[in-house]
């Protein structure tokens, strides 16, 4: 069934809308879904509650599996109803500072109404830690007790509606909080899903040296990646017979003063049998690229499966065109699955340029960073290679196993 | 188009090629790198055996049948499609589709419910369909109908040529903010035709009648004013999870199931409450800022929590006492925590680490030994990893993941789950805990909502030790939960628990046929099955310590596969209202499993 679902796109319990229940008397309830406008069909994950704007009204921010990822829906319901919110804290010896635990019962029109300061409840969801009491018609609330976590209770009386308090253990009185209130004021626009693309730019998050990996080229079979040290390279796969890596070759060529210019090495490997060489060469001559041009040998090709396999995944199906990108020190830095978009490539290189070489992950071409430092498994990238009989690289992999002891931080 | 996986992009673009094929056969043999795709691979192939489709249930062949049936009665009352006579069965008669005596049950200046309960005596044959549908006609006041939407409850087989389902639908019409809803539950008898697949409605009964109507605004979606211009939001936030899916570094971690939360706190102490956003692996976390005028600013580089690694739950908290908001997030199989240095930057950094490769899921914290610091549980679900031991036996799994207990002892954090006694009945599928005081004596209790069985109540007696009292207090819930909420729902002083729960159609009706499931053996148990898929639950705190499922009476079950519902009183007259987020997986291809 999970294959049905991730291998052929079915969905399964896809496309349900979420569902609103308004009390009626604290134990019945009423689907209110549409008429709340709350209905919405994503697949929904986690709920924050908060008061966004300020106005007494709870808002609701959801987050999803799929677009938008994000909805912040404003609450205007129920504004001619009264409320009070209560953010609580503590400097009492003996209890925690944001008084979690603390339990607060009001009494207001009549009614008992009872919450708790809690971090984290539903599903991978934490809500603000202010307490929000909806009061209905009451326009103060005639009694207050809070009780501290460590047991202390305190009582307050006669407390005017529609607040925003704040009240620290020990505190004679709740006071307001002191903010100024800024009215939401900004017009409300759709969120518009964006059609999934070509955003195929995969940074190798922990880089992969590739110095001693081959680059055969149409009359040296021993040239290697390390003779293009000492600046980035892009290596780009290639076949005489796909027209998106004809219209790329296009493109490199007529950016290459552009590329050039930041440094950019750009090689091109023939994915073809030598009965295309003739053909290949004189595309290559047309875009001015014969200079560095190479040949996907056998090896190669096995090559490129395993490292592809290490950074994607198993069974990696591998598109054409693709293109490595490399740093100065010949380290895999970035997988291009699909055309190069060259605006792309160039603000990458702008990144690279900002790294620091020696810098163990790539992560700043993701805008971030990476917190649990993972090494690549080059014990099996050794392997990999000794399985395809070609024991140089399963040699120069082995060097890197340990390279970096596991720890914490980038 | 072929169906929309992250291979298939891959696929699309390549045109022709010998050496770079488009698609290889998997490769046999161990791999070198292991963190692979999310839960529902191992958890979906266990459901198997409630798959409507598996099996050859007449019943599903019927409710199928009932189904095309329904839609089609639907489209003449809504949609002005035509009904041709030998659509329904002779002799056909419904109640009125909208009863004639509606009662208001809620009114405020901005919403007004009316509803009517019971049957009704008239009846309504072929030729007078118009009058048992003039009611609801008029109350959509001929306004396009939207959302609509039907369930079978139960399909009901007899012994002779004709068979019940029992349904519940939703529809509303009109255009904002004045919007009418109407909730219809009630029962049709269907007669069988030549075979299974042919039915006609014979009767049709409307039992529970709810009509919504609103006069003024209610929700609007804020996201774009508020983050629509901080960096890369677009690209972020309005692609979903499968645009990335293939598309990053293995070594981060994926997330196919989107299981990302939310945590909102105010981490800079201005007051306004800002919002920290977890991500899939290879995507950064992102920490948005609130502004005075409720827009944000994005400040996750800045304040070195930009991190690229899979993360899931987030919570917002006090964690060292020295007066600022700190971090703490679930990322794989560790517990991060993030200390703020006072000027917003996270830099010092601890990782809880349990000696295994589980994942952890929800978070919550609370000072539950009442020693002034905050001390953190983390849910986890399948042991040995996302790839591991799949639940046993399904209804009541006792072989899911220990969750983790981490005791906050200042610079160090302690696994104290052993010596808390919250190691009591530990090994569920757990998916989201809350500390309250559940049991109204002033310390923190945790009640835990496990997938797959039994949830747990951990009363804590008042010294930071715990006892599962989860069966013994009425408070267990076998189901399928994803999370749970806490309020005083009846305003009785007494703490209620509302647990998310997967409410699945096909569920309850396959294992409602007694002789059929599970081959006919262990009917109680097949009781336990239809719990699972009931959808959420209400427990109401009693007088004593024990709480009282009122999910029935409250209709709040059909919350959808649901994740985290929550109690919230939106509309400020004091009873908490339940909101369900929904939804497991869509995909481009409608058809669902």
């Amino acid at each position: 069934m999970a294959h049905l679902v991730q291998k052929q796109g079915l969905s399964w319990s896809g496309r349900e809308r979420n569902r609103m229940f308004l009390s009626v008397g604290g134990e019945q309830f009423v689907d209110a879904s549409s008429v709340t406008a709350t209905d919405f069909i994503e697949d929904a994950r986690a709920l924050g509650l908060v008061d966004w704007d300020r106005d007494g009204r709870v808002d609701l921010l959801l987050r999803n599996r799929n677009a938008p990822r994000l909805r912040l829906l404003r609450n205007q319901i129920g504004g001619d109803r009264h409320f009070l919110q209560l953010r609580l804290s503590s400097q009492t010896h003996g209890v925690n500072r944001d008084a979690i635990g603390t339990r607060v019962t009001l009494e207001a029109g009549g009614r008992l109404l009872t919450r708790t300061v809690t971090a984290g409840d539903g599903h991978l969801s934490q809500s603000s830690k202010t307490l929000f009491f909806g009061l209905d018609d009451a326009t103060k609330v005639d009694k207050m007790t809070v009780r501290w976590p460590n047991g202390e209770t305190q009582e307050f009386t006669d407390i005017a509606a529609d607040a925003h308090l704040a009240l620290q253990q020990g505190a004679s009185a709740p006071t307001p909080d002191g903010l100024q209130e800024v009215q939401w004021a900004h017009a409300p626009q759709p969120q518009e899903r964006m059609e999934n693309g070509d955003l195929g730019r995969v940074t190798v998050i922990t880089k992969i040296p590739m110095a001693e990996f081959p680059l055969p080229s149409f009359d040296d079979p021993d040239r290697k990646v390390k003779d293009f040290a000492g600046r980035p390279l892009l290596i780009n796969f290639w076949s005489t017979t796909c027209a998106a890596c004809l219209e790329e070759l296009d493109a490199f060529h007529s950016k290459h003063k552009k590329l050039n210019g930041v440094g950019l090495q750009v090689v091109t490997m023939l994915a073809d049998g030598p009965e295309k060489y003739q053909q290949a060469k004189k595309i290559l001559a047309a875009v001015n690229m014969e200079e560095h041009a190479g040949v996907a040998s056998e090896e190669v090709t096995a090559g490129m499966k395993i490292l592809a396999e290490a950074v994607l995944t198993k069974d990696v199906d591998m598109p054409l065109p693709v293109s490595l990108l490399l740093d100065q020190n010949g380290q895999l830095v970035q997988i291009h699955l699909g055309a190069v978009r060259i605006p792309n490539l160039l603000r990458d290189l702008a990144i690279l340029r900002r790294m620091d070489p020696r810098a163990p992950s790539a992560s700043a071409l993701s805008h971030g960073s990476r917190v649990i430092f993972r090494d690549r498994d080059f014990a099996g990238i050794s392997r990999y290679f000794a399985e395809a009989k070609m024991p140089e690289l399963a040699a120069y992999y082995a060097s890197f196993i340990d390279r970096f002891r596991p720890k914490s931080g980038n | 188009m072929p169906p929309l996986t992250w291979k298939v992009p891959l696929a699309f673009l390549c045109t022709v090629s010998t050496l770079f094929p488009c698609t290889q056969e998997p490769q046999e043999g161990p791999t070198f790198l292991t963190h692979d795709p999310e839960v529902a691979s191992g958890v979906a192939d266990n459901v198997q055996h409630v798959d409507p489709a598996a099996g050859g249930w007449r019943s599903e062949v019927l409710h199928d049948a009932a189904k095309k049936g329904l839609k089609e009665f639907l489209g003449w009352l809504i949609h002005e499609k035509d009904l041709p006579r030998e659509s329904l069965a002779a002799g056909f008669s419904t109640s009125a589709l909208r009863p004639a005596h509606l009662e208001t049950v809620f009114h405020d200046g901005t919403m007004t419910v009316l509803h009517a309960t019971g049957m009704e005596a008239q009846r309504y044959g072929f030729d007078e369909l118009d009058g048992a549908a003039v009611g609801i006609r008029t109350a959509l006041e001929g306004g396009e109908v939207f959302n609509d939407f039907f369930k079978y409850v139960s399909v009901e087989l007899s012994e002779g040529n004709t068979f019940r389902t029992q349904f519940i639908m939703h529809f509303a019409a009109g255009e904002a903010p004045m919007i009418t809803q109407v909730n219809i539950e009630g029962a049709i008898t269907w007669l069988i035709g030549e075979d299974d697949e042919h039915v006609k409605m014979q009767t049709l009964e409307v039992y529970h009648y709810e009509e919504l109507i609103t006069l003024k605004p209610t929700f609007e979606d804020i996201t774009t004013a508020t983050f629509g211009d901080t960096p890369r939001w677009k690209l972020q936030m309005l692609h979903g999870v499968d645009q990335y899916m293939g598309k990053h570094d293995r070594l981060i971690g994926r997330s196919y199931i989107g299981s990302q939360g939310i945590a909102v706190g105010d981490l800079n102490g201005d007051g306004r409450d800002d919002v920290y956003v977890p991500q899939q692996g290879g995507l950064p976390n992102r920490l948005y800022l609130h502004r005075e005028d409720h827009t944000v600013e994005e400040v996750s580089k800045a304040a070195q929590v930009d991190f690229l690694d899979n993360t899931r739950a987030v919570l917002i908290l006090d964690l060292d006492n020295d007066g600022d908001q700190d971090l703490a997030m679930s990322i794989g199989s560790s517990v991060l925590l993030a200390y703020n240095n006072g000027n917003g930057v996270f830099d010092k950094r601890k990782t809880l680490r349990y000696p295994d490769i589980t994942e952890v899921f929800s978070l919550c914290a609370a000072d539950p030994d009442n020693d002034g610091d905050l001390d953190i549980y983390a849910s986890r679900y399948i042991s040995g990893g996302l790839m591991g031991g799949m639940p046993t036996p399904y209804h009541d799994a006792n072989n899911g993941s220990n969750n983790i207990y981490w005791r906050n002892d200042g610079e160090e954090w302690v696994d104290a789950t052993e010596e808390s006694g919250l190691s009591d009945n530990n090994h569920k599928f757990s998916l989201g805990a809350i500390w309250e005081d559940l049991d109204n004596d002033g310390d923190m209790d945790l009640y835990v909502a496990n997938d797959f069985g039994r949830n747990n109540l951990y009363v804590n007696d008042g010294s930071g030790r715990f006892h599962d009292e989860g069966v013994a207090r009425g408070a267990d819930d076998i189901g399928a939960a994803m999370g749970v909420s806490v309020a005083d729902a009846n305003l009785d002083g007494k703490m209620d628990i509302l647990v998310t729960n997967m409410f699945s159609s096909a569920g309850r009706r396959i294992a409602t046929q007694d002789d059929k499931f599970m081959d006919g053996n262990d009917v109680e148990v097949h009781k336990e099955y239809v719990r699972h898929a009931r959808g959420n639950s209400l427990l109401l705190g009693g007088d004593g310590t024990d709480f009282e499922d009122a999910t029935d009476a409250s209709r709040i079950a059909v919350g959808g596969w649901a994740w985290s519902a929550k109690f919230v009183d939106f509309n400020n007259d004091g009873f908490d209202d339940i909101y369900s987020p929904n939804g497991f997986i869509t995909n481009e291809n409608s058809k669902d499993l």
